[in-house]
């Protein structure tokens, strides 16, 4: 009786370990998406010269604001389309809505 | 619409964007975020700038922004006048709450018409961050009013043509839709909802020579302009869902459900008969509701639920020139299939203010029509009587059937409709010349040259 306890408990911790294993497998992956980091370094080391842009005109409210060194920043990165290909994500939008909206 | 690859979304096309004059404004100057050069320069960021209108684009656009900010698109105020007058103020709160799930997406701020797609749709640059003065239709007025407008503009409802101004004309919605219009300008001031105050736009705009008496065109002659809106018979049959119902996962992620939707076309008495809207008859469409519509949010949040009709105003955005209705008098006249009779309004709707709107007797085919076709009648806005005198207007039962009273006054559908099964096929594919539909040459529409541009009129794809 004692060799069937133990095949039992066997069993059953087998059981839980094989149902666990199983439902890990189906959790989403909410690990952090992978980056191009070689695009990252590359832009990192090698900074690109400004972007010219039009100037507004001189009686426009436009030009009363003064350019900002940080666009050089800003637009390093969102015109570059090899480093917004890698960084960029993909969000997984999953939609319950039926009918014609 | 064709999916946008996150990248795309963000991506500044340099060669669009630099000749813009926003371009020359620093990206932080609206954007906020931090002057370094990292992923921490989004730390702050404002991914609208738009978001409010008046602290956003007003600093520059002081002339349109605050009034955009306003403006229907801006606020979705139609929604909160429907739903509020089928409610008590003490669900207000209540539905506000629904609101910021299932409606403040739909919120149409400046860029989401001229720079970016709509957050509806998922977003996305439309030409790489260069500010667009015409937005494109397809990317963004239909992105947004797609299962209803769009799928009739296009054609895209089986059987059915799209409609004329697509079709022939090659009219973009901001041909007819203007920026006034659409920035809550002009007539759009203070509107409550889609149609308050002024109809804008009129078809007179650009069919002047053919509307009502003296037009030469009989129909519209016998007709005139107080009997029967346009769309009357000039559009098809449109989408009519008859109910909707919002909820939310457990991962707040909101959704909507449409059980039951159809394909119809019904005239209703009109329920905002005004001197604006001074039509007797006009196309009815029934809107997604019903009284559990935001169960999911309280109960009976909706206890007023018929104080507005649920078959309401409509303007189908399918409009041929030869309809099933143009086909002959008697294809609206005794013609019980055309009209919103009660048999075709679900028992628990058929009171309220929907009573404004089911038509009680159709009218029959008059006795003298004759006298239309002989000359000898005085038609249009004084339909003559069975004496053969011209009556007030409006005033000729006969003729037109009885008119069963005003309807409430203030009647105020925000949405553009829906419908019940009809099982009559429109026309399949009407194809007007250009001149009969348009009128003379020299009253040619005002296609312009974007609209021809496939790129300018369907939007970048």
């Amino acid at each position: 009786m004692k060799q069937h306890h133990g095949l039992w408990l066997f069993v059953v911790i087998g059981a839980w370990l094989l149902a666990g294993a199983a439902l890990a497998s189906c959790a989403p992956d909410t690990s952090a998406p992978e980056l191009n980091t070689e695009a990252r370094l590359e832009n990192l080391v090698t900074p690109t010269d400004p972007v010219e842009v039009a100037q507004a005109d001189t009686d426009s409210p436009a030009a009363d604001v003064p350019a900002a060194v940080t666009d050089i920043y800003c637009l390093d990165c969102h015109t570059n389309q090899t480093i917004m290909q890698g960084l960029a994500v993909e969000e997984e939008v999953e939609t319950l809505s039926e009918g014609p909206g | 619409m064709p999916p946008v690859e996150a990248w795309v979304k963000v991506w500044i096309d340099e060669e669009a964007y630099a000749p813009d004059v926003h371009a020359s404004l620093a990206c932080t100057a609206c954007h906020g975020g931090q002057p370094v050069r990292s992923m921490s320069a989004h730390d702050g960021l404002i991914a609208d700038p738009s978001a409010d209108p008046e602290t956003g684009c007003g600093t520059c656009h002081p002339n349109i922004a605050p009034y955009a900010a306003d403006s229907l698109h801006n606020t979705l105020r139609g929604y909160d006048t429907a739903l509020y007058e089928r409610s008590i103020p003490e669900h207000h709160d209540t539905l506000e709450f629904m609101e910021t799930y299932h409606c403040n997406e739909c919120h149409a701020t400046c860029g989401d018409c001229h720079i970016a797609q709509p957050d509806s749709v998922g977003g996305g640059l439309l030409e790489g961050h260069a500010f667009v003065r015409q937005p494109p239709m397809s990317q963004t007025c239909t992105a947004c009013h797609g299962s209803r407008v769009k799928n009739e503009y296009y054609g895209l409802n089986e059987g059915i043509p799209g409609d004329v101004h697509l079709r022939q004309a090659r009219l973009a919605c901001t041909d007819c839709h203007t920026g006034d219009q659409m920035h809550g300008m002009g007539d759009a001031v203070d509107a409550n909802h889609r149609y308050d105050g002024v109809r804008e736009p009129q078809c007179e705009d650009c069919h002047a020579d053919q509307i009502g008496v003296g037009s030469g065109i009989l129909q519209h002659e016998i007709h005139g302009t107080e009997i029967l809106s346009c769309q009357s018979c000039h559009s098809v049959a449109y989408t009519n869902c008859t109910n909707c119902h919002v909820d939310r996962t457990e991962e707040d992620v909101p959704f909507y459900k449409i059980e039951e939707h159809s394909i119809g076309f019904y005239l209703g008495r009109n329920p905002l008969r005004s001197a604006e809207r001074p039509y007797r008859y006009v196309p009815v469409r029934h809107v997604p509701i019903d009284p559990e519509s935001f169960s999911a949010y309280g109960e009976d949040l909706l206890p007023n639920f018929l104080n507005r009709p649920t078959w309401t105003y409509a303007t189908p955005h399918n409009i041929q020139r030869n309809t099933p209705q143009t086909e002959s008098c008697t294809a609206c006249h005794g013609n019980e299939d055309v009209f919103l009779t009660a048999d075709k309004v679900v028992e628990s709707e058929r009171a309220g203010a929907n009573l404004n709107v089911i038509v009680d007797v159709v009218p029959p085919m008059p006795a003298n029509v004759g006298q239309f076709f002989t000359g000898g009648a005085a038609p249009a806005e004084s339909p003559i009587d069975e004496a053969g005198e011209a009556p007030e207007p409006g005033t000729d039962d006969s003729f037109w059937g009885a008119d069963e009273g005003e309807p409430a006054a203030d009647e105020t559908p925000s949405d553009d409709s829906f419908w019940g099964v009809d099982d009559s096929e429109p026309a399949a594919d009407e194809t007007p010349s250009d001149d009969s539909f348009w009128g003379a040459d020299d009253s040619e529409p005002a296609a312009t040259e974007e609209s021809e541009s496939d790129d300018s009129f369907w939007g970048a794809q």
